[in-house]
Parts: structure tokens; sequence; C-alpha cells
């Protein structure tokens, strides 16, 4: 089971504004659906669903399963500003590699926001003991490639006009990675 | 840059100091990540090692002070207080500029 007794969780801005951090609850489905509506089309690239319809987003917020896929909330007042999800297989080949996915409503950017999210994904997946971290980023992003450096992850690779965003433009893909203490272990002993 | 060689050995000794000082504050924290990144600090300052002159052992230095302000990100991440912002210091450095700036 993925600890969660940190939750909720006050962390401060650059700008010295507070913001907890909480895992998504079914309630919580109006808020992402104003959140979602606000970020840049680059930045809705990657969803599997159709975020601006309304239905898919109540599926996603309606069915939590921590297990699997574990969304922290920042929220500003009563205003979801910010996301990172911890995606994670039960079984498998894959179970002990987390993907990471951020995303920060734009006018919460350049305030250290990303990078608290980044740090508890991070702290989250030393707690279940993952190998390694995984993100996949749009080249373009380049704030989130480098605050990802920043913090540890590594590009592993480059895909040249490797995915598509919504209207079908072909853009690189980054996959970087971050070994977690407990591959270091493995390897250790 | 240049740097005498009792610049690297007062920049070696300073690190030794602030590594020290971040071992002391982690040791009743429990994060596991910044426990890592001080490892991988240590290890960066010993490759510079104390006597060492030259561009590598600036290097590492400079390694270990990185790792060093993520374990410091760490811990004011986990104390709820505002990230640090190296720029916020720049006044304090003997450079151009700081390199560096929160991106995200």
């Amino acid at each position: 089971m993925i600890p969660l007794d940190r939750y909720p969780k006050e962390i401060s801005l650059r700008d010295d504004a507070r913001v907890v951090l909480r895992p998504m609850i079914p309630e919580d489905t109006d808020g992402l659906w104003i959140f979602l509506r606000q970020l840049p089309e680059i930045d809705k690239a990657h969803f599997h669903d159709d975020v601006d319809r309304r239905e898919a987003v109540d599926r996603w917020a309606k069915t939590p399963d921590y297990e699997a896929v574990l969304p922290i909330l920042a929220i500003r007042g009563d205003r979801i500003v910010g996301t990172a999800t911890l995606y994670r297989n039960k079984t498998g080949w894959k179970q002990r590699i987390g993907i990471v996915r951020i995303l920060i409503a734009p006018d919460h950017r350049h305030l250290g926001l990303g990078t608290a999210m980044i740090r508890e994904i991070r702290h989250l997946g030393e707690k279940v003991a993952l190998n390694y971290l995984m993100a996949e980023v749009i080249e373009e992003q380049q704030s989130a490639v480098r605050a990802l450096e920043r913090m540890g992850f590594e590009k592993a690779v480059v895909y040249r006009n490797f995915v598509n965003d919504r209207k079908g433009h072909l853009h690189n893909l980054v996959v970087l990675l971050h070994p977690m203490s407990s591959l270091e272990k493995e390897i250790f002993y | 840059m240049d740097a005498t060689s009792i610049d690297l050995q007062r920049a070696y000794h300073q690190m030794e100091r602030l590594l020290n000082g971040i071992a002391a504050a982690l040791e009743t924290e429990d994060i596991p990540a910044a426990r890592l990144d001080l490892g991988k600090a240590v290890e960066a300052l010993h490759t510079a090692g104390p006597g060492e002159e030259g561009p590598e052992a600036l290097r590492y230095l400079d390694h270990a002070l990185s790792y060093a302000h993520r374990v410091i990100g760490d811990l004011l991440h986990e104390k709820g207080l505002p990230p640090h912002s190296p720029a916020d210091f720049a006044g304090w450095y003997d450079a151009g500029e700081v390199p560096f700036r929160e991106d995200w």
C-alpha cells in the first residue's frame, strides 16, 4: 500500500502563497474540470482520453485506484493549480517503474510548484520502493525538462517526430529516467 | 574560472561543514531521496579531495554543491517552507551572474 499519511501537506511557493497537496478524491471533479480547461493544448496531448469532454474527466476523477494511478493535487484556496500523477503497474516486469506526469496551471509556473510536485512524486516513489521513475515530455516543454533534470532525472532517449498533438502535428518525445535508492541497493548487494 | 589551490582547499572545507550540517538536519527526517542525494554529495566531495587542484577538483566540488542544494530543497519542502532560490543570494556570490534560476 502506498503511504498517504503525509497528506494533506502544506507547502509554500516562491511568492509565499500556501498550497495544500493531497490525493484527488471524487469530489474534486468540478475543480479538475476547471483546471484542465485552462491548460494549453500541448499539456493535454498525452492524455488517453479527450479531457475536453466532461464525461472523460468525470470517469477519471470518480474511480480512483491509488495503487495504479495516484493523482496528487496542488490546491490554492479552493482552486486546483497543479497535479502530479504517479502511474504504476500492479504486476509484471514494469511493476517497479513509476511513470510521472505533472501539470501546472499557466499562472502558477515559475513559482517552484513544478519542482515541488517532482519532489513529492520522488518521495512517494521511494516509499513504494520503485527502481525508476520515468517521465515523458514533449521536447518543447523545456522548463519541465530542465526541472526534471535538476531533480535527478536523466535523459534516456529522445524520439524524433514520435508523438502527435491533438491537431496531428509531430513532436520529439524526451524520455527521462530517475534511478531510485532501492535500485542502487539491489545493484550494490 | 580561476581558482587557486587555497581557494579549492577553502571551498572543500566549507563544503564539508555544509554537508555535515545537512546530515545532522536529515537525521530526524524521513526523506529517502534526500539521503541518497547527500550520499552523492559526500562522494563527489571525497572525489574532489582536500588537496586536489585543477578543473576536475572544481567540477566535483560543483557536483557536491548541486546535490547539497537538492537536499536543502527537500528539507525546505518537507517543512512547508518556500523553495531555496540561489538567485536570491546573487549578491553573496563572487561571480558575474548566478547561473541558475527556478524555471518551473
